[in-house]
């Protein structure tokens, strides 16, 4: 069963973009998070989740299943994946 | 302004220094491109990779070039971005490495 991919981005940041290209590139689907397009209450909630998963809250933050990684780390990314 | 103006107008400055611009251009434009966003979004150029207050002051420390590019480019040849690099970076003298973030948390928090 493939893993659940969550990521919290920012629309501005060329490390998110490519990991969102990266996913798309490799059929993966995910959900993600533009934190920087969000106000007021939605942007405080969602900004104390991704200091639940990295207390550092930079971008992005990706989930994949249970393995949290930090930046567009490729081969961590790969490893998750299993691909 | 638009980003291969800023380009020319940065990388006159920057050369100089010994900063120079990722030779990836599409890289290097469409964060160019960020930083203007962030100049209409804000008022002013606040690095595009991380998240802004809002507050220029608050944000002092991420205005680009931001005040952790002298640091990461001695350590990993390049800035958070990988916009500003060394020429040994350029070149792949060196290894292209993830650049940690070097922004102490405590500033993060707004």
């Amino acid at each position: 069963m493939p893993h659940k991919v969550k990521m919290y981005t920012l629309s501005t940041c060329s490390h998110c973009k490519a990991t969102k290209k990266f996913m798309d590139d490799n059929g993966i689907t995910f959900e993600f998070i533009d934190v920087d397009l969000l106000h007021g209450e939605d942007k405080q909630r969602i900004l104390q989740e991704v200091e639940q998963y990295n207390p550092n809250r930079s971008f992005p933050t990706i989930i994949i299943g249970k393995t949290i990684i930090v930046g567009f780390r490729e081969d961590d990314i790969r490893e998750a994946l299993g691909i | 302004m638009t980003p291969a103006e800023l380009y020319d107008i940065m990388k006159k400055i920057q050369e100089p220094k010994g900063y120079f611009f990722n030779k990836d251009k599409d890289w290097t434009l469409s964060i160019l491109s960020d930083l203007l966003v962030n100049k209409e979004r804000y008022g002013y150029m606040s690095c595009p990779c991380r998240l802004a207050s809002g507050s220029r002051e608050k944000d002092a420390d991420i205005l680009c070039p931001c005040r952790y590019r002298t640091d990461d480019v001695r350590e990993y040849g390049s800035c958070y971005c990988n916009l500003y690099v060394s020429s040994e970076w350029n070149e792949g003298v060196i290894k292209h490495q993830y650049v940690p973030e070097r922004r102490p948390k405590d500033k993060m928090n707004f």
